[in-house]
């Protein structure tokens, strides 16, 4: 599984690794939103960026094949994205020319990789720390860390009503009745909601009220305060690239 | 591992209570717990054992009935002294364990009550050290094993320092060999301890009272080894555990 192998990665200890959560969140959330800024496709640009994403992974210690798993499964939705303008014209929905597909999918791949670069550096608790310092809504913090403790829980119980429909299923059908997988989706919608009930009285029982207690979080360094610098710095002088260009 | 103190009493005065459309689950329930006892409250599927259990810290609210521990009435405005003496032990360590790390599972109780950060690390460490999970601390909870993740559940409990300890079928779905590691480490509790099971053996082998609950209400009540040897009392509850001893003792014959 792509997520378990994240997690263990997440676990590391590159330079990117030991810096604080919230360098990093808002470090990467300033670098992908400069990103998708860009108006225009430049081969240069788009090269000068995945060789600051390719130098940030190099500092994580992470495989380049994560990053290319990653960009190979998203890469036919962005494909699909950037193509829909050129589709769109060819059946004359609509004159005005839309945005450079080759810029789409460049900022979806980058986009993606940061996110995965971000995922495989961090540990869970530790994104959710970050978050909490850069004061993120509680609610939002509270949905994220259950929904990521349920996807195993969800994953087991629709694991073992597949068990126990291939018990009965005297060889595997070549389609499963629609009918069939809605039952499954409804089944493992209740039992979920049980779950979500015992896990409640569970959290009141150690005196839960509402309020996520706050975790203790790991000091700001001066190498946060550098990486979050020079990085973001980076970017944007990459980006600024095209803006005196222009004004040249 | 256990509570600084030895325990609190548990009182219940005519505890009546029914799920929304469904009859009395509870009905002028009556027992008393004395305080530092290890007492197993034994009963069939459906007698009410969960259900007076949730009652204990105030996850269930009586119809009627009062409940006692040590001085405190369970009511709401006593919510926060009751959830820090008394500790649930859930029946399925999944449900108990919801945090991303065992550490941060174990620190989730000591947090709410608003213990200092120190306080936390060290209570962290104490309780991980007693229930052996040092090298389990950063894991997941679905990376451990189903006796890691049993005393995983009871170190989210102890951390707390309960005076009182619930524990919900604690040996369901557990190998002999965990089992008796189970039994060692409830016997190590220095907290009132009440036991919850449909199994009498291992409860036998780690409470001194034995209670039988049947039909909401407590059936019978008394020293372990009495409760153990009543057959008629065990079969009209539904509990004959005897069944298993005719079997051993067929098969012996039949081996001899």
């Amino acid at each position: 599984m792509i997520g378990l192998r994240v997690e263990k990665l997440a676990e590391g200890h590159g330079w990117l690794h030991r810096r604080a959560p919230e360098a990093k969140i808002a470090a990467f959330a300033l670098i992908t939103l400069i990103i998708l800024s860009e108006m225009s496709f430049s081969v240069g640009r788009m090269a000068a960026y995945a060789a600051i994403t390719l130098l940030l992974i190099l500092s994580a210690r992470l495989p380049l094949s994560l990053f290319a798993r990653r960009a190979l499964l998203t890469a036919p939705i962005l494909l699909l994205a950037a193509a829909l303008p050129w589709i769109s014209r060819k059946l004359g929905e609509s004159a005005a020319a839309g945005p450079d597909p080759r810029l789409l999918l460049a900022k979806g791949l980058l986009a993606v990789c940061l996110l995965t670069l971000l995922a495989a550096s961090t540990r869970f608790p530790d994104l959710i720390g970050g978050l909490e310092k850069l004061r993120a809504p509680a609610v939002l913090r509270l949905l994220a860390g259950l929904m990521y403790r349920y996807v195993p829980l969800l994953r087991d119980e629709w694991d073992r009503m597949e068990v126990a429909r291939r018990s009965r299923t005297p060889g595997e059908p070549r389609r499963r009745p629609l009918a069939l997988i809605a039952r499954q989706l409804a089944n493992l919608f209740l039992r979920a909601w049980q779950r979500a009930d015992r896990v409640q009285a569970a959290m009141e029982a150690r005196a839960f009220t509402g309020r996520w207690p706050r975790a203790a979080g790991r000091a700001f360094t001066g190498g946060d305060v550098l990486f979050l610098w020079s990085s973001v710095t980076l970017v944007l002088l990459v980006r600024a690239s095209e803006v005196l260009r222009h004004g040249v | 591992m256990g509570s600084e103190a030895c325990g609190l009493p548990v009182e219940i005065e005519n505890l009546t209570f029914a799920y929304p459309g469904q009859p009395e689950a509870l009905r002028g329930l009556d027992w008393r717990v004395p305080a530092g006892a290890r007492v197993g409250l034994l009963g069939a599927s459906g007698a009410g054992k969960s259900t007076l259990l949730l009652h204990l810290n105030g996850i269930l609210r009586q119809k009627s009935g009062k409940i006692r521990i040590g001085e405190t009435l369970v009511e709401e405005r006593t919510l926060a002294t009751i959830r820090r003496d008394v500790g649930l032990v859930f029946q399925n360590p999944d449900d108990q364990l919801f945090h991303l790390s065992v550490a941060e599972d174990i620190a989730f109780g000591p947090r709410n009550l608003g213990w200092s950060e120190s306080q936390v690390q060290q209570t962290i460490q104490e309780t991980a050290t007693a229930l052996r999970l040092e090298g389990l601390l950063d894991k997941h909870p679905q990376q451990l094993s189903s006796g890691e993740k049993k005393r995983a559940a009871l170190a989210t409990v102890l951390a707390m320092r309960p005076r009182v300890v619930a524990l919900d079928e604690p040996f369901a779905n557990l190998d002999p060999a965990l089992i008796e590691q189970l039994i060692g480490l409830i016997h190590g509790l220095s907290a009132t301890v009440i036991l919850i099971s449909q199994s009498i053996l291992p409860a036998l082998a780690c409470c001194s009272t034995l209670a039988i609950l049947d039909q909401g209400r407590i059936a019978a009540e008394g020293p372990a080894y009495e409760i153990a040897r009543d057959r008629a009392l065990l079969g009209r509850c539904g509990l004959d555990f005897h069944y298993y001893r005719d079997v051993w003792r067929r098969l012996e014959t039949a081996g001899g």
